[in-house]
């Protein structure tokens, strides 16, 4: 066991003493704070002082415990999730003050800790993949874009590559754990880890899920049409879209990037009904799109809905981001987009935001804008209300004091004192309350802010709200990733497939959609041919029995019909007979 | 009849002169500024150029990873892609682009440059300054994809406006690649090149050919298209080099996936997405080492088949 200093002895005596003396006296005021340092150094020199010490002038040592050590410590940011706010910023909107002045609290209770501001572009996944590589990152990534990509199994992949940072002790050390709602907790811990280590820490708010839909809700009520519910079926959504299609005002049911193919049949249990175990194989997973005929059924309505009825504008010049989308659903031409949850409360101040189209039509944010989950297929939802995770990583190039001081930034700003700061702040510099909601769904479950009168109803409207609350609410499927070891080896794309759903939405002249899913599916196993996965096979029977009866108890609690038509058939018949 | 006297025939041996440059020792100074002026470049070069190529073919044989020190796996990665339908694809498409673009880009700039130079100077001038005007590359290409849109785009209002049949323009697989090459046909700054390579053929030559009576097509045919040889085979390298690279453009225009379904995915774009994006480096290099291959031996080809001597 190491010895302590003298000096270190000496501190802990001082704050022992401190501690004492803490739970029965009142709360310092500032001018008692400033005599802490006097006292500290006093401390430090000699032992009289200390003793000498005791009951007055501990009072002020209350406040040493938030004042931490000196370090010498830079934290690097790219903006995201915390920015170097600068005087020209906070000339052209003095909203930004607030946000600084909370982050300045941080630093000045954390002396040494700096924070700087880096020309680098985290959201750019080829460009910070080469960064990290190279040591010109930031401290704070997003772990996605490290890996490759946008979703969660690329920053997976990054962390196992160790382009990623473990942080396990600092999501426990500040307490996000005990800070978060259990079951949220529960979903964050599974999604955020690889066989017990942490890769990312939470911004606390979260999105429910990121297959929801976002529609026009005055759209929907010019034409006298029923709103959306939460369990809407497929059937009702294509109805829904037909009648929102307009030749002669140009308006389309909804606008959707070529891949939106994929989320319809995966609103059908794709991935579920059409992923086969295959334990003796090198790969051990084999794909069967073909015997099944509802998935050819299923490629034929959506080709028709694009290409007859013109009800879904899918359009490779459109691409594949949200940008180009929500501009076409703000100038009507769609009446569905699938945005995700930040891109509707975001921006208040911005001119091309949800916020400023409901200003610009003279209306109330609720009257224009509505939310809804995805359609259920076949009686089966895809996606789960809650399906969070991360998303604040953090860099390999960085040292453990800097981890533990950047992790420190993002619990202060997003967790502890700091964002009731600046919450507060935003209200008192601008009674709005979209300038303080620009998220109102938190795992600690908080529903408003301290000091801050406003609710989120207040800002969007208690039936939008309450329709995001009950979207988070909607049951959470049992994660595969809780069940089978991380893999460690290349793995295949899914490429071979989503290029024969691209030309099936792309190309008007397609008929033979058995062809194309027999392609999809000959060219996903030729390429599977040349993989090996890092997990063994009895580890991976081990798991999939496991996940199949987690899968099996989800659905028949949850959505039955799915169940006894669907999946039953297809576990009793493709799986159970080789994971037994 | 006095026959003449049988031509004497002699030998005439030019007289064997060695030709050397007069022996200069150069001094220890000279010798010093030569290795100083090198050294950089050479450093540039070794750095840059061939200590990456040396890396890559390394890497190709390994289980690369960007942060840990990678495996020797033989010849897996090479294996791993042989199995893969997608590979032959995306070479079947770079081929057709590049020969495509080729044919369809690489003509006419030559002959816009012949028929500008027919021209008076002044026109010349203004019809060059329209036609190589330099353009941003990424701003004419998010115009462009502006422009093919099937639903609001600029074309197919035109195409609607004249009673033609609407086009699906990047959303047909048949015709993506077309569509790509489309704005090359219009837009080929290169062509200034073949403007002053052209500028160079000295004015007697075809002042000849006029007194000769060499009509137009003649003239090009006999002097301009030698003349410009030299020029012609070095852009073509670069024309089919190029064309077997590109990436900028088709990411741009068609998306990280080469949609529809993969119909304008090149090799590099394979490289890059899905292979390097899911940071299968291994697989990824073994391509670009394989598409490296590729590139030499057609281009050692070319160069072996065309004459650049116009003379030849």
């Amino acid at each position: 066991m190491r010895k302590l200093t003298r000096r270190e002895m000496l501190r802990l005596m001082g704050l022992g003493a401190a501690g004492a003396v803490m739970a029965g006296c009142a709360t310092p005021t500032p001018e008692v704070i400033r005599e802490t340092v006097e006292v500290e150094k006093i401390v430090e020199t000699t032992v009289e002082v200390e003793k000498e010490v005791v009951v007055e002038k501990e009072v002020m040592v209350t406040a040493v415990p938030e004042q931490a050590p000196v370090v010498d410590v830079t934290i690097t940011t790219s903006g995201w999730p915390v920015s170097v706010i600068t005087d020209e910023a906070v000339e052209a909107n003095p909203l930004d003050g607030v946000t600084r002045d909370a982050i300045q609290a941080y630093l000045d209770q954390n002396p040494g800790v700096k924070l700087e501001q880096k020309d680098v572009n985290i959201w750019d996944p080829e460009g910070i993949m080469a960064q990290v590589v190279g040591g010109t990152d930031v401290t704070y990534l997003y772990g996605p874009c490290v890996g490759g990509g946008w979703g969660r199994g690329e920053a997976v992949n990054a962390f196992v590559q160790g382009m990623l940072a473990e942080i396990t002790p600092l999501v426990f050390k500040y307490g996000m754990h005990e800070l978060s709602l259990p079951h949220l907790w529960e979903n964050w811990s599974t999604n955020s880890q690889v066989d017990g280590k942490y890769f990312s820490y939470s911004l606390n708010e979260y999105a429910p899920s990121a297959g929801t839909l976002h529609y026009r809700k005055d759209l929907i009520n010019e034409k006298g049409l029923k709103e959306p519910e939460i369990g809407w079926t497929w059937d009702e959504a294509v109805e829904l879209w037909r009648a929102l299609t307009d030749e002669s005002t140009g308006m389309v049911g909804i606008g959707a990037p070529t891949w939106f193919m994929a989320y319809h049949l995966g609103m059908h249990g794709w991935d579920l009904l059409t992923q086969i175990p295959a334990p003796s194989s090198p790969w051990h997973w084999e794909r069967d799109l073909t015997s099944d005929p509802r998935w050819v059924e299923l490629c034929e309505d959506y080709h028709a809905l694009l290409h007859v009825d013109k009800a879904i504008l899918s359009d490779v010049a459109i691409g594949g981001g949200d940008e180009d989308w929500q501009r076409l659903f703000r100038a009507e031409q769609i009446a569905f987009g699938r945005f995700n949850y930040w891109a509707m409360f975001g921006g208040p101040g911005t001119e091309d935001s949800h916020h400023a189209m409901a200003r610009n039509l003279g209306k109330d944010f609720s009257e224009v804008f509505g939310a809804v989950s995805l359609p259920t297929g076949d009686g089966y939802q895809l996606g789960s209300g809650v399906d969070i995770w991360g998303p604040v990583c953090f860099s390999p190039n960085n040292d453990a004091q800097t981890h533990d001081k950047g992790v420190g930034l993002v619990h202060w700003m997003f967790w502890g004192e700091g964002i009731a700061m600046n919450k507060q702040g935003l209200w008192e510099a601008s009674k709005d309350p979209t300038q303080v909601y620009n998220a109102f769904l938190y795992m600690d479950g908080r529903e408003s802010h301290p000091g801050v009168p406003a609710t989120p109803e207040d800002a969007f409207g208690e039936a939008l709200v309450q329709r995001w609350k009950e979207i988070g609410m909607l049951p959470i499927e049992p994660p595969p990733d809780k069940y089978y070891p991380a893999e460690q080896n290349p793995s295949p794309s899914g490429q071979a497939i989503d290029d024969q759903m691209n030309l099936m939405v792309t190309d008007p002249g397609v008929t033979d959609f058995a062809g194309m899913l027999r392609q999809g599916q000959d060219d996903w196993m030729a390429q599977v041919g040349g993989f090996a996965s890092s997990v063994s096979e009895a580890q991976f029977v081990v798991a999939s029995q496991n996940w199949y009866a987690a899968m099996d108890e989800y659905l028949k609690t949850h959505y039955p019909e799915f169940y006894e038509n669907r999946f039953k058939p297809f576990y009793e018949s493709r799986v159970l007979p080789v994971i037994s | 009849m006095a026959q003449n006297p049988p031509l004497a025939v002699e030998t005439l041996e030019a007289p064997q002169v060695e030709v050397t440059a007069p022996a200069q020792e150069l001094s220890r100074r000279s010798r010093l500024e030569r290795w100083l002026f090198t050294i950089p470049a050479l450093l540039f070069q070794l750095f840059w150029g061939w200590y990456p190529v040396v890396v890559a073919f390394y890497l190709s044989f390994t289980n690369s990873r960007l942060m840990r020190m990678p495996d020797f796996v033989g010849l897996e990665n090479y294996i791993r892609l042989s199995y893969d339908p997608l590979v032959t694809k995306a070479f079947r498409v770079t081929f057709t682009y590049a020969g495509l673009s080729i044919i369809l880009t690489f003509m006419i700039p030559i002959l816009v440059g012949i028929l500008l130079m027919e021209m008076p100077s002044g026109t010349r001038r203004w019809m060059m300054l329209l036609w190589f005007l330099p353009l941003s590359g990424i701003a004419s290409t998010i115009l462009w994809r502006y422009m093919y849109n099937v639903r609001y785009g600029l074309f197919q209002n035109v195409i609607r406006s004249l009673g033609f049949p609407e086009q699906r323009f990047l959303n047909d697989p048949k015709m993506v690649l077309f569509w790509l090459i489309f704005p090359g046909i219009l837009f080929y700054g290169p062509g200034l090149i073949y403007m002053a390579a052209l500028q160079s053929i000295p004015t007697s030559y075809y002042e000849a050919a006029e007194i000769e009576g060499a009509s137009f097509w003649r003239k090009i045919w006999t002097i301009s298209l030698p003349r410009l040889r030299p020029v012609i085979s070095m852009m073509l390298t670069f024309a089919i080099i190029g064309g077997l690279q590109e990436f900028t453009w088709l990411q741009i225009m068609t998306g990280p996936t080469g949609d529809p379904g993969g119909a304008a995915r090149s090799v590099v774009m394979y490289i890059y997405q899905p292979l390097w994006s899911s940071l299968r480096l291994g697989d990824a290099t073994a391509l670009a080492v394989i598409l490296f291959l590729v590139i030499m031996v057609i281009t050692m080809l070319f160069r072996a088949v065309f004459k650049e001597d116009p003379d030849a």
